[in-house]
């Protein structure tokens, strides 16, 4: 099936049209063939850069507005965010059974404390950061994709994703968001956590000199 | 201002900066400045007179005459730049931050009113936050002497009702002289910064609107801080970058902050971002800076960090 991704709210529109437009949308687009869709917010906390997706799965096409429209508040409710679209896809297949994070935020710690131990060995030995660090203190700054699978009455799956390098503000967020998802009736409980960017899909991104450390930022 | 060619616009905005002020045959001038075929007469009771071979081709009443140019003050934030390199129009600091800060963060469309009937224009800025709503509304008085129309808009949060705000212009005057600088569109995160109307102190002012809206300073537990720029459109990013590179900047390669979503799964909007490097931290905090006050927060704290660094290092 051709991928039928279409984009129907970015930011400068009015709030009340995400849900008119995804209704909208899904009253043409939906056929018999389509086993369900996938209602994506993007959004970007802007203070602190964290960039992230709330991710609605359902076969049910009278639930997509409320749901967009509900997530999309989700998303939003934070002191300063920018909501940068609302994205519908449509499906002739049941994919939501594909996205399955289940480890517990300690497990997923965990692993990303041995990642630490494997970054400092793979990169410090990486010419551009040997040029620079000449004795001075290194330290790495890692990218990491956190994700979180939710269990819902209403939508087949809810996932969280986020994407930054400061991995405390990122979890008490995650942690924000998914009690909000729930609170607000979208979800019933958390399922468990994931993280992506293993230590060989990351790469340098910059460098940075700050006194006498050496700041590798990896992306 | 307003359609048409850029000449017919350049002409009008020259005739308005004409229409200042009146001519007066008996006043005394004296050169203030030259540049090859141009000359810069300032008259004695005030006010300016812009000569091409000899022959007047503008009347001003304010001019900022500086070392390696002058420059004369047009309409609707437009600026005359005269120098050796000729004349061109530039965007005056104001209006470049305008343009700026709606390529960041607003909107500049045409739409139909109710029914279907008729057609109307707006220049937008949506915010959670009332701070940039009021620069907006500074600069659109700064630039075209209006007050743009302020809705405070609620929305259902967890702890309540949270407002949220839309300010705008209802112009088409104005939508279509952002359009004709080609600042914002025609895709829905597409935008272009008008370098050719810029000079260096329209590139801060910019860069100040831009980063005032898709800009970010981070900072973790430890002290360390990152100043960014984001926006989807990749182009218009590098365009920035090059803006920055022209001021004397090192700005980083653009990155991605993106991960391929689920196997089956396919996502039309990629975050693309750079970064000021950190030798460029004090130098971004008092030439570009930023009209959030957060932002503002978290540069004295940058400013605090570093001369500790500093004092330790020494």
């Amino acid at each position: 099936m051709t991928p039928m991704v279409a984009t129907l709210w970015v930011w400068g529109e009015d709030f009340d049209d995400v849900r008119k437009n995804c209704e909208k949308y899904i009253s043409k687009r939906w056929k018999e063939n389509i086993k369900e869709c996938c209602i994506e917010i993007s959004a970007r906390r802007r203070d602190e850069g964290i960039c992230y997706y709330i991710v609605a799965y359902t076969s049910d096409p009278k639930s997509v507005g409320e749901l967009a429209e509900g997530l999309f508040y989700v998303a939003l409710d934070e002191d300063d965010v920018k909501v940068t679209s609302v994205s519908i896809e449509l499906f002739d297949e049941i994919l939501s059974s594909g996205e399955v994070y289940r480890k517990s935020m300690e497990e997923v710690e965990k692993e990303l404390k041995e990642r630490e131990r494997a970054i400092v060995e793979k990169f410090s030995r990486e010419p551009r950061v040997k040029s620079v660090a000449r004795g001075r203190k290194i330290k790495f700054i890692p990218q990491t994709d956190l994700l979180c699978e939710l269990s819902s009455k209403i939508a087949n799956k809810i996932v969280i994703e986020m994407i930054h390098e400061d991995f405390s503000p990122m979890k008490d967020f995650m942690h924000y968001l998914s009690s909000d998802v729930i609170e607000r009736g979208f979800a019933e409980r958390v399922l468990g956590y994931d993280w992506r960017k293993d230590v060989n899909d990351l790469k340098i991104g910059d460098i940075d000199m700050w006194g006498d450390e050496v700041l590798v930022w990896l992306i | 201002m307003g359609g048409g060619s850029r000449i017919k616009q350049y002409e009008r905005r020259f005739f308005e900066g004409e229409q200042i002020r009146g001519e007066k045959e008996d006043e005394i001038f004296h050169i203030a400045k030259t540049f090859r075929n141009y000359e810069v007469r300032e008259a004695e009771g005030g006010g300016y007179e812009l000569l091409k071979s000899g022959e007047v081709v503008g009347i001003f009443s304010e001019a900022r005459v500086e070392g390696d140019r002058t420059v004369f003050r047009l309409s609707h934030g437009m600026n005359l730049e005269v120098s050796e390199k000729g004349i061109r129009e530039i965007l005056s600091p104001e209006k470049a931050e305008l343009c700026g800060l709606t390529a960041a963060d607003g909107t500049i469309c045409k739409y139909k009113g109710k029914g279907g009937s008729s057609v109307g224009y707006e220049v937008s800025l949506t915010s959670v936050s009332p701070e940039l709503i009021g620069v907006f509304k500074e600069l659109a008085g700064d630039n075209y002497n209006m007050t743009p129309h302020e809705h405070i808009k609620h929305h259902k949060t967890k702890e309540g009702e949270e407002e949220h705000y839309h300010v705008a212009i209802y112009s088409k005057k104005v939508a279509y002289d952002l359009w004709d600088l080609g600042i914002k569109g025609p895709g829905p995160y597409e935008f272009h910064p008008p370098i050719q109307y810029l000079d260096d102190e329209g590139k801060r002012a910019y860069l100040r609107g831009f980063f005032s809206g898709d800009g970010n300073v981070s900072m973790t537990k430890e002290g360390e801080h990152a100043i960014r720029i984001y926006s989807s459109y990749k182009e218009g990013l590098n365009e920035l970058k090059e803006m920055f590179e022209d001021l004397g900047f090192h700005p980083s390669e653009i990155h991605e902050k993106y991960e391929k979503p689920a196997p089956g799964r396919h996502r039309k909007e990629y975050n693309y971002y750079f970064s000021i490097p950190e030798e460029d931290h004090l130098r971004f905090i008092e030439e570009i800076g930023s009209e959030k006050e957060e932002h503002k927060r978290k540069f004295e704290l940058i400013k605090l960090i570093n001369g500790r660094k500093k004092k330790e290092e020494d």
